[in-house]
């Protein structure tokens, strides 16, 4: 079950290759990969939280309401993964600035609460969240680390080939487009491909 | 009716919870941030003046232009450390610039900035023989941030200007030196915008200096 999960999280619904949701953060923080690694930790955490929350209330929430009770929930959470990141890693929470409580507004969390958790037990929600954020934070650290060699010719900070000169661009905007466009290329040229195959 | 009193009931419940869990864990977070960001600022300070300085925060005290500490050595002052907060290319910069009863540079410490990455964001880089091959297994170096450190030994009682055609490790001693004699510093490459901006934060910084000298006097 658990390998079944860990497949879905990471592979069949990814959630930014497979699903498309989080993609400004995707965008946004992937310059090092040490971001990205704070940056997927922060979101386990207040993905797993917030799913066990929404699952544990999920019978008192009316219908009408459902989606702001969500939000509040969301944002508590975000708050405290903010604070606590200020409190223990100020050097990672300066780094990643606006995009911490930016993640109360990452669509990937309220899909999993809407579409997941308010459908699902406790455990089912708990592991949803879990395996969801680890492929998430994967695809982050997959996508920084591309950036960060390309773009600073470092890799967690450390120097990868000594003398070459790195291509500034990549660590820009633009090359974020081009790496997480590039990773959606392979990504889908293998899904068509099995789809094809076995039809 | 019914309804709707439910989900007005609920949310207020789910608010009023979610208000109770942040206030909660913001009472004992709070004061750990505060310590934390007065780490920062003092660990840069002890960069600036060296060790055995004693600190003394002027904050509270009158009204300067700008936050200062001094650094006494024993009973005398040895310099003053100035908080500077210059506009950089994307938001502000903060920095601690320490400077010597002389009027010398003492040290230059960036406490934060928003510039851009790879680029003005280079300001606080250091320059590291570590790589990937020997990087987790060699032992820990002291690592110098290469943009700040041009800055020390230079004067506040001379126009500082950003002049040079390379950055600063790529330079010869002669073209290092030359700099010097001009009381000069050589910008990043493509970010003479965030160079200037520390530059015109130093300017203010050796004005309140040459304030607080000309009091003394």
């Amino acid at each position: 079950m658990i390998r079944d999960e860990l497949k879905r999280g990471i592979m069949v619904q990814n959630p930014i290759f497979g699903l498309a949701l989080g993609l400004c953060p995707a965008l946004a923080i992937t310059t090092t990969a040490f971001n990205a690694l704070g940056m997927g930790i922060a979101v386990i955490f207040v993905l797993t939280c917030s799913n066990v929350t929404v699952s544990l209330i999920r019978r008192w929430i009316p219908e009408k309401v459902r989606i702001p009770c969500y939000i509040t929930i969301i944002a508590t959470f975000v708050t405290i993964a903010d604070l606590f990141m200020k409190a223990y890693a100020p050097f990672l929470s300066s780094q990643l600035g606006i995009y911490v409580p930016l993640i109360a507004a990452n669509c990937l969390i309220l899909a999993r609460a809407e579409a997941y958790a308010s459908k699902s037990n406790l455990v089912r929600a708990a592991v949803d969240g879990i395996v969801m954020g680890f492929g998430f934070s994967l695809s982050l650290v997959l996508i920084s680390a591309v950036r960060e060699i390309l773009g600073y010719n470092k890799l967690f900070g450390v120097t990868v080939i000594t003398g070459f000169h790195p291509m500034v661009l990549f660590v820009m905007p633009a090359g974020g487009f081009f790496v997480v466009a590039a990773f959606f290329g392979i990504v889908n040229y293998r899904r068509i491909k099995k789809a094809r195959g076995n039809p | 009716m019914n309804d709707t009193f439910k989900a007005v009931l609920t949310l207020t419940a789910v608010t009023a919870a979610a208000g109770f869990v942040i206030a909660f864990y913001h009472s004992s977070a709070a004061k750990l941030i505060a310590s934390q960001t007065l780490r920062h600022e003092r660990s840069a300070l002890d960069q600036v003046f060296g060790p055995g300085v004693r600190i003394i925060d002027t904050s509270g005290s009158g009204s300067p232009p700008i936050h200062f500490w001094i650094g006494k050595k024993d009973t005398a002052v040895i310099g003053y450390a100035f908080l500077i907060e210059t506009a950089g290319y994307s938001g502000p910069i903060r920095a601690v610039a320490g400077i010597d009863t002389g009027g010398t540079i003492m040290g230059l410490v960036i406490l934060s900035h928003n510039e851009t990455p790879a680029v003005g964001g280079r300001m606080d880089e250091r320059i590291s023989k570590r790589t990937i091959w020997n990087g987790f297994i060699t032992r820990a170096e002291t690592l110098r941030p290469w943009f700040t450190e041009q800055f020390k030994g230079l004067s506040v009682n001379k126009p500082l200007s950003v002049g040079a055609v390379s950055e600063w490790p790529c330079l010869s001693d002669a073209e290092k030196k030359e700099l010097i004699d001009k009381n000069a510093i050589s910008a990043i490459s493509g970010a003479t915008v965030s160079s200037r901006a520390i530059v015109r934060g130093i300017g203010k910084a050796a004005n309140c200096f040459a304030a607080l000298r000309g009091a003394r006097q």
